[in-house]
């Protein structure tokens, strides 16, 4: 691989670095020695331009504390790292390809969960780290936005991650019609799904009760429910052991559970009516192919005569 | 315990529709990393429960992360009562572990028969040396032990304390037998065997005197004896196991000595004899331990058919009538010429040992060649 050595600024704006504090100033130029920024030929001027541009995007309204609680948290030896590749830089490249390639495959292969995806996701996303020409012929990179708050391998696995939902349902809206054909599904109509409406006084209730939860709580109700993560997923995503998720869900849905009958009941609703809106089993939530496969199986098993006579004749 | 159906919760919290641009993928890698300041995390937060594509890319791309250590599983909360008497039972478990630690090497140092048990036991692991490695200055000590008492002190199985030096021949000697427990500790831990002798004898009874320096000299009158016969014999007679030697009657001022060697204290442990075998590609190879074999460096071009073991000689031969010889049990090896009358297409197939003298062999078409001579001259 062949990469122009000649620096070129990035395409993402940069601020002014007067656009900070001086103490943000400092403390920016203060990380500068252990940067490794002067390994890959960036001058303090570039270093103090791109980290300021870092926190001014991310706390430029923030107070001086947060600026500099950012400034401190940020990944600054990678995002040197990421500024150089992008700059065209043979050293940078020869760094991230040791410390990052092999960990770029693995990771598109957990996520494609084959070789074949994970290599092309992963070659495809590559070829956006290196750089396509833009309308104007310069080569623009995609490391040019990485800013440095989470480390380099997970950022690449965020963004591989993302290229690869894109891509599974951009294949999901490709349908083939001759298998459609020769599975008759191309001429069936698609089933009419059920809208069963919820019971008023129990969505505003769950409404409210929702409303009042933290973002955190609702993020494990949504991930739990609506995605159906497994309680070792919601762990690793919060930085908990899996049985603490475990009771903090047992506790969230009791705690929901509660306030809900409580509203109920403050709307003028019996105990007896309260549990019957929020009865588990509940015919409505079966789904019509379920209801129907069901029917269809009771009439055949009742099809048959009850009883025989003793030659064998349907009474 | 009671829930909200989760049909109707699937419902409701899909019915919540993030608002505003989504987070890009650096806040959600600091996300995913813990990165984020409070007000950040919050706002992220905010979007994930209600942007189901976000939170998808969390999700993968978290589960696609290396294996992490599993966070330890938070201990439920105390009372203080509980706290404050485990802290007291730690210091205190600690604080007995100490003491122990103290007395034990307190009684290590004013009583030896610890560290004797412990040269026994190492004694007995440690694999064998064929050479006596009696000093000379023992030697010279034990033949310089005047035989005048001296004015105290007697001689019976408690004899003085040994230093470790001393206790570890010792335990070399008499494995079987350890000795009983000394009363006063060593002044010198570089004594010898022959400094313990002439102080036992100098500390034995003036009955006794005489006696204990008359059989230390048999002792070592034995031993040189021992070593000289030896020497002399050749080594392919020599017996398999280097523990049969000299007999010495024990000695009441070597009651820790029982042996049967007056330089017992360094008779090895008897070595665990080799096993041999012939590989599939007809390659000798050698076992010491149970499963290891390892290929024996003898000719690389011979092709192995049969191998024989008689004591510590070792006979194979294969191919072309090669015949190897080996009298140490395999560490040395030397090609043994047959007869140039002997039809070298053939291979030797079978290897009759009836003595360390005479060997007997036959090759495939049925002609045998026998030496009397340990394979000097053959017929």
């Amino acid at each position: 691989m062949s990469i122009a050595s000649e620096p070129r600024t990035p395409d993402v704006p940069l601020p002014a670095p007067a656009a900070l504090a001086t103490p943000v100033s400092k403390a920016i130029a203060a990380r500068f020695p252990d940067s490794g920024a002067s390994r890959y030929g960036i001058f303090p001027e570039q270093f103090l331009q791109f980290v300021t541009a870092v926190v001014t995007k991310y706390a430029a309204d923030s107070p001086e504390s947060d600026q500099l609680q950012l400034l401190e948290k940020l990944r600054i030896e990678e995002l040197v790292l990421a500024r150089a590749c992008s700059a065209g830089n043979d050293d940078a490249w020869t760094d991230f390809l040791t410390r990052f390639r092999a960990s770029l495959y693995e990771s598109a292969y957990r996520i494609a969960g084959n070789d074949a995806t994970g290599r092309e996701i992963a070659d495809e996303l590559y070829a956006d780290l290196y750089g396509l020409p833009n309308r104007d012929g310069r080569r623009v990179s995609k490391l040019d936005y990485y800013m440095g708050r989470g480390s380099l391998e997970g950022w690449l696995r965020t963004v591989l991650a993302q290229h690869h939902i894109d891509r599974c349902r951009s294949y999901a809206k490709t349908v083939s019609l001759e298998e459609q054909v020769e599975s008759g599904a191309g001429f069936s109509a698609p089933p009419e799904p059920i809208v069963v409406p919820p019971d008023p006084r129990l969505a505003a209730a769950l409404s409210q009760t929702l409303d009042e939860l933290t973002a955190e709580d609702r993020f494990l109700l949504a991930s739990y429910y609506l995605d159906q993560r497994t309680l070792a997923q919601l762990a690793r995503a919060l930085h908990v052991h899996e049985s603490t998720m475990s009771r903090r869900l047992d506790r969230l849905t009791s705690h929901l559970h509660k306030r809900v009958v409580k509203r109920l009941r403050a709307s003028g609703l019996t105990a007896r009516q309260c549990d019957e809106l929020l009865t588990d089993t509940d015919v409505r939530d079966l789904s019509p192919g379920l209801s129907s496969d069901l029917t269809a199986k009771l009439r055949q098993e009742s099809s048959g005569p009850a009883f025989y006579n003793k030659d064998g004749s349907a009474s | 315990m009671k829930r909200i159906p989760p049909s109707t919760l699937r419902t409701h919290l899909a019915h919540n529709q993030a608002t505003g641009p989504h987070p890009d993928a650096d806040l959600l890698t600091a996300f995913a990393e813990d990165a984020l300041i409070d007000r950040e995390r919050t706002s992220v937060l905010t979007h994930l429960a209600a942007c189901p594509d976000c939170r998808a890319i969390v999700h993968t791309a978290t589960a696609a992360a290396p294996e992490q250590e599993m966070l330890p599983e938070p201990l439920p909360a105390r009372p203080p009562l509980r706290n404050w008497f485990a802290s007291v039972a730690l210091v205190a478990s600690l604080l007995v572990m100490a003491a122990s630690t103290i007395v034990f090497y307190r009684t290590l140092h004013t009583n030896p028969a610890p560290m004797q048990t412990a040269a026994t036991t190492a004694a007995q692991q440690r694999p064998a040396t064929p050479t006596p490695q009696i000093s000379a200055a023992t030697n010279a000590a034990l033949a310089a032990a005047p035989p005048a008492a001296p004015k105290h002190s007697r001689t019976t199985a408690h004899a003085p304390a040994a230093s470790p030096v001393l206790q570890t021949e010792e335990a070399r000697v008499g494995a079987a037998a350890p000795a009983p427990p000394a009363p006063v500790a060593s002044a010198s831990s570089s004594v010898s065997l022959g400094d313990l002798s002439a102080q036992r004898a100098q500390n034995a009874p003036p009955a006794e005197q005489t006696q204990i320096h008359a059989q230390m000299q048999a002792q070592i009158t034995a031993y040189r004896s021992a070593m000289a016969e030896s020497k002399a014999a050749p080594r392919s007679s020599a017996p398999a196991s280097s523990t049969e030697s000299v007999q010495v009657a024990p000695s009441p001022a070597f009651g820790a000595l029982r042996t049967t060697h007056p330089d017992a204290g360094f008779i090895p442990a008897p070595t665990p004899r080799p096993r041999f075998r012939i590989n599939d590609r007809g390659r000798l190879e050698r076992s010491v331990q149970s499963s290891i074999w390892m290929p024996v460096p003898i000719a690389s071009d011979a092709h192995f058919r049969v191998v024989s073991i008689w004591g510590a000689d070792v006979w194979a031969g294969g191919d072309h009538l090669r015949l190897f010889h080996s009298a140490d049990n395999g560490l040395t090896w030397t090609e043994v010429q047959l007869p140039a009358t002997a039809d070298r297409t053939h291979a030797i197939v079978h290897i009759r040992v009836d003595s360390p003298q005479k060997i007997t062999l036959e090759d495939d078409t049925g002609a045998t060649w026998t030496t009397t001579d340990a394979g000097a001259t053959w017929q």
